[in-house]
Order: structure tokens, then sequence, then C-alpha cells
């Protein structure tokens, strides 16, 4: 609802108010319950009818007159929801001069037009409604543009249902791949089956928990053995291997051992035999 | 120093004019069948001894005979007199010898002999030895694995000693043990 809407609105009610204030003889169909209605704004008029149970929060749309009591319009907005509204159960008596036709067709006036903002809004869908309630003709012809109708031919023509145009799955390359199954470690990537393997290895580092320590140099034990030492690694391209993996040959660590090296000693050594001739031998045979 | 070699040349002489067969040195030579000497021997150590050394001493003299004599062969290397002995030993069809030194103990391993009994061996190793150097030695044949036969050169109470602990069961082995250690057979 429009502010020019509320505001003529509540010019009215404060005209009929006023006039339900001037004193009249009672009549029989209504009490002088209230001594005076409240002003603007409409938020604190005791808003009731005789006839409307209490609470008096919704009332219907307003309707033209047609010689009965003046029917009251509330319009829930969000302005009136946060504002305090004071509901009373007291009836209001309100009197209404029907000889004036200006006032009548005001409020006729009023109400076809809040009638026409009703139904408006009686034409929104609900929300939990999965299509729209009516279609404009532009919708409808892309609707139909997009599905059109089936025609089944009868079965004693003989004739196939053609089967409908299934769109096209999607390339392998478009589609995305699912997210991995819940409580599968990240380690080692997931790669839905049927996807082509991704052309650059992605590299889940391990958790912090099992990655090896930062290395540190190892603290330098002076000698004399490791200032020359005996087995020494050099590296140094290899020979390429037949059949071996593209990329030239790759680098081998080998080691250089020095042969002069003093890895074992010797101590003490065999007697040397002292028979050199045969007939010392046989003498030693013959002495056991 | 060239390694000594054995010449086999006229080692034996086969005088089919005469019917005669001889060695180098001009002794009539039998060419018997070997079954037929262990035919000979069998039951008799003694007979197989006394033969066994006769057949010996004809390859120790000659042995001793190329090498200058009997000081000759005790001066010589190891290696001469085996080359020489077994080159005799060889022509003469007792098999390829070979020396062994097991400590002081000295062993005569003859591969692939012809010679069936212990006793007719072991007096062919002897003989030949005893003839070679000049000196009273003694023999006895330790054990036979396969074709190969291995035989004790020692003093004629330890050939005794071991031939006894052989008849008893004691492995050749431990008795080589017990002579290397010098305890004794």
């Amino acid at each position: 609802m429009s502010a020019a809407r509320v505001e003529k609105l509540e010019a009215l009610l404060a005209r009929v108010a006023q006039r339900a204030a001037l004193p009249r003889p009672a009549s029989g169909l209504l009490a002088a319950a209230a001594p005076a209605a409240p002003a603007a704004p409409a938020a604190h008029f005791a808003a009731a009818a005789a006839a409307v149970p209490a609470p008096a929060i919704a009332i219907p749309p307003m309707r033209p007159l047609a010689g009965s009591a003046p029917e009251l319009t509330v319009e829930e907005s969000e302005e009136y929801m946060d504002t305090d509204v004071e509901v009373s159960t007291e009836v209001v008596e309100v009197d209404v001069d029907e000889g004036d036709e200006a006032m009548h067709d005001e409020l006729a006036a009023a109400a076809a037009q809040e009638q026409a903002g009703h139904e408006e809004a009686d034409q929104q869908a609900p929300v939990s409604s999965r299509r729209p309630v009516a279609l404009s003709q532009e919708e409808e012809h892309d609707e139909y543009a997009e599905n059109p109708p089936r025609h089944t031919p009868p079965p004693e023509s003989g004739r196939q249902i053609a089967a409908s145009p299934s769109p096209a799955p999607p390339l392998a390359s478009e589609r995305r791949p699912s997210a991995p199954p819940m409580g599968e470690p990240q380690v080692g990537g997931w790669r839905e089956p049927g996807l082509e393997a991704p052309r650059t290895p992605s590299v889940v580092p391990p958790p912090a928990h099992l990655q090896p320590p930062p290395r540190t140099q190892a603290p330098a034990v002076p000698s004399a053995a490791s200032q020359v030492p005996a087995v020494t690694l050099t590296a140094s391209p290899g020979q390429p291997i037949a059949g071996g993996p593209p990329g030239g040959p790759a680098q081998v660590m080998r080691p250089e051992i020095r042969p002069n090296a003093e890895v074992a000693k010797i101590e003490g050594e065999i007697a040397a035999a002292e028979e050199s001739s045969f007939g010392d031998i046989l003498d030693s045979s013959l002495s056991i | 120093m060239a390694s000594p070699s054995f010449d086999p040349k006229h080692a034996v002489v086969f005088d089919i004019a005469r019917g005669a067969t001889h060695d180098a040195s001009k002794a009539r030579l039998l060419l018997v069948p070997a079954n037929a000497l262990s035919e000979l021997v069998r039951g008799s150590e003694d007979q197989a001894r006394r033969l066994g050394q006769a057949i010996g001493k004809a390859c120790g003299t000659r042995v001793a005979a190329r090498l200058g004599g009997g000081d000759s062969v005790r001066r010589a290397s190891i290696e001469a007199v085996v080359t020489e002995l077994a080159g005799e030993l060889s022509v003469t069809g007792v098999g390829l010898v070979s020396l062994e030194r097991w400590g002081k103990a000295l062993v005569v391993a003859v591969e692939n002999t012809a010679v069936d009994d212990d006793v007719l061996l072991a007096g062919i190793v002897d003989g030949a030895m005893s003839a070679a150097v000049g000196k009273l030695v003694a023999g006895v044949t330790l054990v036979r694995q396969g074709s190969t036969a291995r035989v004790l050169i020692a003093s004629e109470a330890t050939c005794k000693r071991v031939k006894e602990l052989l008849t008893g069961g004691t492995a050749w082995g431990d008795i080589l043990g017990r002579l290397s250690t010098g305890g004794g057979a």
C-alpha cells in the first residue's frame, strides 16, 4: 500500500471519527462506548466494529457502504507491525451519514482500489508452489518452444513412437568432479571414475605430524680419518640405458673408493714353513 | 725358475718284434690286468704289501735316476719330486698322484686308481717313496672316497697305530687331527 493511500485512508478515518464524536440520539444498534476516536496515526485508533470479534487486527478489505456501518480496513505492514498496536474490544459507535454522496463515492473509489490491490496479491504464487500460477503469453510461448507437446500416434496406425531427443551429455571436461567421499583422507587426491587424470598432478602435502623433521647439519667431528675419507660419493652422468626412460641418462651416484685405504689391520703372521725340500717334509712326517 | 715337468719320452718301449716291453732303463715290464693283481693279493696283506712295494720301488728308482740319486731327491723341491713321482706312477697306470700336508703328516692322494686293494696301493706308494729318497718309509691307506684314495706316509710304528685306529672305527680326519697336534695316533 502506498503512502498516499494510507494518508487518504487516515484522513477518511479521521473524518469518520469526527462525525462519530458528534452528539446524536442513541441508537438501538450502536452504543456509545468510546467517547472520542483517537487521531492519527492509525495505529493508535481504537478500531473496532460492533460485529468484529476481538482482537480486531485483521479487518476485511473495505467495501462500498450499503446502508450499513462503514467497515474499516487496516493493512498489515512491517511499519505497523513494528509499532505498538493498542487493541481494544470497546465498541466504537460510528455514525454514517448515508446521504453524504461525496463521502460515499470516495469510499467506493478507495474500496475499489483496495480490492484491485487485494486481487493482485491473491494472484501471487504461494511459497510452496513449484510452478507459477499463471504464465504470461511470452512465457507460454517459450515453454511451448522448449517442450513441445508429444502426439502419440494411435496403436492402429502402426507407427512407432518417436523418441524425444535427449539432451547431449556434458563433456568430460565440462563435468565437475564430485567431492570425495566423507571420511576419506585427502592424501593422494580424489578422482571420480570415468574422468581423465589431471594433466598436472596436484601434490597434497602430508599432515604436519607426518612430515619429516627439518634437516639439520650434524656437528662435524674433527678426526684424521674424516679429513681423508676412504669412500666418497661422486655424482656423474651415467650411461644411457637401452629401453630406459627418455630424457637422457640418469645421474648416477658412485662411490669413490681409495685403493690404498687401510681398511684392515693384520696383527701377527703365520710362521713360514721351514722345510723347503722334499726330504725335510718327509722327515717331518716320519717324526710323528 | 721353470716349473718342473715330467718327460714321458720313451718311458715304455714295446719291442713287438721280440715280444718284450721294457722301461727306459731296459728293465722288463709285464702288462698285467689290474683285477688279476687284486685277485692275487686277496686275503694276504703281506703278499700285497710286498707286491706293492716291488711295483713302487721300480717307479721310485726311475725318479731317483731322473733327479740324480737319493740325496738329490731329498734336496729337491717338493714340486719337482711330486712331478717325477706322479709321472712314473701315471705311466705305470696306478693313478694320478698328488701330495697333501695335514699338519706334519704327509699324505699321498691317488686319484682314478686302478688298484682296489688298500694294502697293495699303500705298498706301491711307500715303495716308490722309499726307492726315491733311499730311506725306508711306511704307508697306510687312510680312506677311499670314490676313485680317490689317501695314503699316509709315516714311520712303521705310526702306520701300525693308525691302522689299528682305522680298524677300531676312528675317522681318518680325527686321526690326522691327532697327528697334527702332536698327540700321536
